[in-house]
């Protein structure tokens, strides 16, 4: 993993009282966060700040002993929630979210290029193909998980160039671009 | 206007005092009157009045317009209260001139040094007589030795004038003779003022000096003073009370009793006896009464306790005295010149602010805002850069602690008025500022923003710093003296924090401050 300088920065472990300084630090830790998880294609996180795919204790440094405070951590992702760069996995709970380190309609142009590139226009083409199928290897929405996977769709249903379809327990597992 | 003698002032427009002088009264708004006519540059001011002077300072420009008024100069005062537009005055008649009496003092003085010999024509003793001895001073001529009158005829021949040349180094003692150091000015032997100790006439010259530019070019005998507000009656009372004290204190001897055995007072000595007899009478009727058993020995014991007690009271006073005297002759002997550098060196006396002295709240706390302002900026003089920086509850403390003792603590409200007058009186080095808007603070006019620099460029060099290793590297960058409190670093910290230019990194351990490098 790498990390920008200034996650050696002991002050950044510390919620700032100046709220000017305040709010770039967290933009700070945004930051971090996504690039972080854009490096690792890491797709989750919960409410706690560790992520769903990987033990990975970022809000810890170990090297020069600091610790991010368990209300500032809640309230960077609050943030991130606000300037969506997180999204809750499921509308009910809050619990885990994904992370955006490229918005939903970045992504849903991205998948719609990939059915170009490929040529699998008209033709029904499974959820589990079009992130774990051989064909999007190197793709970076490749190993993205299902109910993020399903948000995008959904836009490119909203804009009429997708039809879903769904399996017998209400779940979409298949989707048709024209 | 020759009467007024310029007068040194403080930073904080108040007058610098002598040696000894102490301050009795302060009035405001006073104007002064040469003569009859106005003074026009001193027409509002405050009047001081103290043991040795009446001292204006003028509101504006109280370094030009500054005077005062000696009190030996003074022969009498008169008040006249306020009528209808006219304000109330104090008429202060100034003393005549002294020349003529300069001139006869003189000589007189010539004639006492003229000594006379003759020879006495019975007895041959050979007497000596003060004065020039001519036919017409026959009658006076009294043998010392046989006490028979002789004739001028008699003695012509024997007759030797010569002019005795005052001695003006012989410092001798009226009453017992000794010779003492000419720059004595009390005996040292018994303690009597010393007529021709050369501090004494050269005070007498000082004062005869002055009198002479006094009366040589003012035509005016008399100042006025003008009080705008007050009515000046206490004022008035005051100042005559200081100039009666001033001549009494001038009589030699004034209170003793007796001298050398010889009744000075008849009726004093009179109501003397009559209550040391009451006394002993009351006495001598208590121990009859209390002398049986064993009461009577504790009684007893008691008196002797009693009387011990008194005994060494006076023991100490009289070794109190003896040190004193030492103590003068000790600073003789050292020399004028080391003299005079400890003169420079000795404090003047300063400013009693006695709330009695103050018709107002007003005028009082105006005068506490200078005496605080004065004592602040005495206590930073060391700083080279001038940079005062003290929380108002250090100030508090300190202030009252060193110059309140005695004379009455000031209320925290009334440290608070009075640091806030500073700009309405004129004194512009230091200012009452709140910082962080909850801590006020008295400080220099760039000390926040020269401190925080200070800090930040510390936290720069050495990023990761607590207070405590801040305190001390300001105190060793500073040769070892550190002005600023661990109150006034915690509030300039929090201050560069709100600022932007530092950022915190909070642990168990302790607060650490670091240089906001990135955001």
């Amino acid at each position: 993993m790498e990390f920008p300088p200034i996650y050696s920065f002991p002050p950044l472990y510390t919620r700032q009282p100046n709220a000017v300084i305040r709010n770039k630090q967290i933009d700070s830790w945004i930051d971090i966060i996504l690039s972080i998880s854009k490096q690792q294609s890491l797709w989750e996180i919960d409410s706690q700040g560790n992520f769903i795919q990987q033990s990975i204790s970022l809000f810890e440094n170990k090297d020069i002993d600091r610790t991010v405070s368990p209300l500032f951590i809640k309230e960077i992702l609050q943030r991130m929630v606000k300037t969506q760069k997180l999204v809750a996995r499921d509308d009910m709970s809050d619990s885990t979210y994904c992370i955006l380190w490229k918005n939903l309609d970045s992504w849903a142009s991205l998948m719609l290029e990939w059915f170009e590139t490929t040529n699998k226009l008209n033709q029904v083409v499974t959820i589990y193909e079009l992130t774990s199928g051989d064909e999007s290897i190197g793709w970076e929405f490749h190993s993205m998980p299902d109910p993020l996977v399903s948000k995008c769709l959904n836009l490119l249903v909203k804009r009429g160039r997708a039809t879903m379809l769904k399996d017998e327990y209400n779940k979409y597992i298949a989707i048709k671009v024209v | 206007m020759e009467c007024w003698h310029h007068l040194e002032i403080t930073a904080s427009g108040r007058p610098i005092l002598r040696e000894n002088e102490k301050d009795i009264f302060i009035d405001y708004s006073v104007g002064l009157y040469d003569g009859k006519h106005r003074v026009t540059d001193k027409q509002n001011g405050r009047v001081f009045l103290t043991s040795q002077r009446v001292i204006y300072v003028g509101d504006q420009q109280p370094v030009d317009n500054s005077v005062f008024l000696e009190l030996d100069n003074i022969k009498s005062i008169d008040y006249s209260s306020s009528f209808l537009k006219r304000s109330a005055r104090i008429i202060i008649f100034l003393k005549e001139s002294s020349t003529l009496i300069v001139d006869s003092d003189q000589k007189e003085n010539t004639d006492k040094d003229i000594k006379s010999s003759w020879k006495c024509p019975i007895c041959a003793y050979v007497n000596e007589t003060k004065g020039e001895i001519t036919e017409g001073t026959h009658n006076s001529l009294i043998c010392t030795n046989c006490g028979i009158p002789a004739e001028f005829t008699n003695i012509v021949d024997s007759l030797a004038i010569r002019s005795v040349k005052k001695e003006s180094k012989s410092n001798e003692c009226p009453s017992c003779t000794f010779i003492n150091h000419p720059r004595l000015t009390n005996c040292e032997l018994c303690g009597t003022r010393l007529v021709h100790s050369q501090v004494n006439l050269a005070k007498l010259k000082q004062r005869n000096h002055r009198q002479h530019r006094v009366s040589g070019v003012s035509k005016n005998e008399y100042v006025q003073l003008s009080f705008r507000k007050s009515d000046g009656t206490l004022f008035a009372q005051s100042l005559e009370a200081m100039l009666d004290k001033l001549r009494k204190s001038d009589i030699f001897n004034k209170d003793a009793v007796c001298v050398n055995g010889v009744a000075v007072n008849d009726d004093e000595i009179k109501k003397f006896q009559e209550s040391f007899n009451s006394n002993d009478n009351l006495e001598i009727l208590k121990d009859k009464f209390n002398s049986v058993g064993i009461s009577g020995l504790e009684r007893s014991r008691e008196n002797q306790l009693a009387n011990n007690d008194i005994l060494f009271n006076s023991a100490l006073s009289d070794m109190n005295k003896l040190i004193s005297l030492a103590h003068n002759i000790e600073r003789l002997y050292k020399g004028s010149n080391i003299e005079d550098t400890s003169s420079t060196n000795t404090q003047h006396p300063s400013l009693i602010i006695d709330r009695d002295k103050f018709l107002n709240k007003d005028l009082f706390l105006d005068e506490i805002s200078r005496d605080i302002y004065e004592y602040a900026i005495a206590e930073s003089r060391d700083n080279e850069t001038n940079n005062i920086m003290i929380t108002l509850v250090d100030l508090y403390a300190m202030y009252n602690k060193a110059m309140r003792i005695g004379t009455g603590f000031i209320s925290p409200e009334e440290m608070r008025e009075a640091c806030e007058r500073f700009e309405k009186l004129g004194l512009q080095d230091l200012k009452l500022m709140k910082i962080n808007s909850r801590i006020l603070c008295v400080c220099s006019q760039n000390s926040l923003n020269y401190v925080a620099a200070q800090i930040v460029n510390l936290v720069t060099q050495e990023p990761g710093s607590d207070i405590l290793k801040i305190n001390q590297r300001l105190t060793s960058n500073n040769d070892g003296k550190s002005n600023w409190t661990t109150g006034v670093l915690t509030e300039i910290l929090q201050y560069s924090v709100n600022d932007g230019s530092l950022v915190i990194d909070e642990q168990l351990t302790g607060i650490y401050y670091y240089k906001n490098k990135y955001w």
